[in-house]
């Protein structure tokens, strides 16, 4: 398979998307798994594949959790860090859920440091139009209202929705027991929703 | 089942994480209950507007900032590799160094003996004038 393919197919696999089967998800979960081999014994010029398979995965996450100016370093960042630890990567768990667990960690430790800075931090993920021109449509709405969750109760939320992960794999991926993965997307859907209603969504 | 319960386990039950019994007891509560029903509506809203998210480009930035850094790593390390054998196999390189560290225990060793010198006469003269 390609290395366009790859990545596209793997975009659609983890967007859920129909044209993803469970099939066509094994399939390119070994895909993926043999890049990352090679990536592993050292060839260097896999790196380009694995990053073309995986960076939409990442870069859509990070502008989620700490907005598009901040995106491009923190997926830069991810990157160099996959590239070199990826030795550490034991195969126990899929590639993604250690890509991930990499993404989040990077994007809450971004978090943490910009807040003691700054105390108060308002970032629009998306989008800096003025708010009278926002809020247009319900994808901005959201957008919105996902950037008022708090920040782990985010990546949970879209570390689920957006990108599929199992619960065992969301507790993998943010370090929390798996036994409360349940009770925390309870409150980021609940709270979520509230957000949106106060934004004007209509359901 | 009662809703304090099915709401705990609500989000399991729609995530498809529940064991066969619980999720047939969510079932059966939910079939009678409007307002856990309406709640479990409003995460399959939350879903379908979820997937409504554009998927966002990645600028090409970042893969040619990642390519740096790695040329960049990359480099480091062969320099070292261009370094290090020269250091620990040449020759000259150490018949010069045995002869710096043969001058510096002489110098060491010729300090010494003048300080042991210069201190031995002063102890015998002080020695000299007390007997005196």
């Amino acid at each position: 398979m390609s290395v366009k393919a790859l990545s596209s197919s793997l975009v659609a696999a983890s967007k859920g998307y129909p044209s993803a089967t469970s099939a066509e998800k094994n399939q390119n979960d070994h895909s993926l798994a043999d890049v990352v081999q090679r990536c592993q014994t050292g060839q260097r010029s896999s790196r380009q594949a694995l990053y073309e398979a995986c960076h939409q995965d990442v870069y859509g996450l990070m502008v989620r959790m700490v907005g598009r100016q901040d995106a491009v370093d923190l997926t830069q960042q991810v990157f160099m860090q996959v590239f070199r630890k990826i030795e550490q990567f034991q195969g126990r768990s899929r590639f993604q859920t250690w890509l991930y667990r990499l993404a989040v960690n990077e994007s809450l430790q971004h978090l943490r440091k910009n807040k003691r800075n700054q105390q108060v931090l308002s970032h629009d993920p998306i989008d800096s139009r003025p708010s009278s021109t926002r809020h247009c449509d319900a994808k901005d709405v959201l957008d919105a209202a996902l950037d008022r969750l708090e920040p782990l109760l985010r990546s949970i939320f879209l570390l689920k929705e957006s990108r599929g992960l199992s619960y065992r794999e969301i507790a993998e991926a943010t370090d929390i027991p798996e036994g409360t993965v349940g009770s925390r997307l309870n409150r980021a859907r609940r709270q979520l929703r509230e957000h949106l209603v106060e934004l004007g969504w209509e359901q | 089942m009662k809703c304090s319960e099915t709401k705990d386990l609500l989000s399991d039950y729609y995530d498809n994480e529940l064991s066969v019994e619980r999720r047939a007891s969510v079932d059966a509560h939910i079939c009678q209950c409007s307002k856990c029903k309406a709640e479990l509506d409003s995460f399959k809203s939350l879903s379908s507007l979820t997937a409504g998210l554009d998927p966002l480009e990645t600028p090409a930035s970042v893969w040619k900032a990642v390519e740096q850094s790695l040329a960049e790593l990359n480099s480091d390390d062969s320099s070292l590799d261009k370094v290090s054998p020269i250091v620990c196999t040449s020759v000259e390189y150490s018949g010069k160094r045995f002869f710096q560290m043969a001058a510096v225990i002489a110098a060491t060793l010729l300090i010494g003996f003048v300080g042991w010198t210069l201190w031995g006469g002063d102890h015998d003269h002080i020695e000299m004038a007390k007997a005196m």
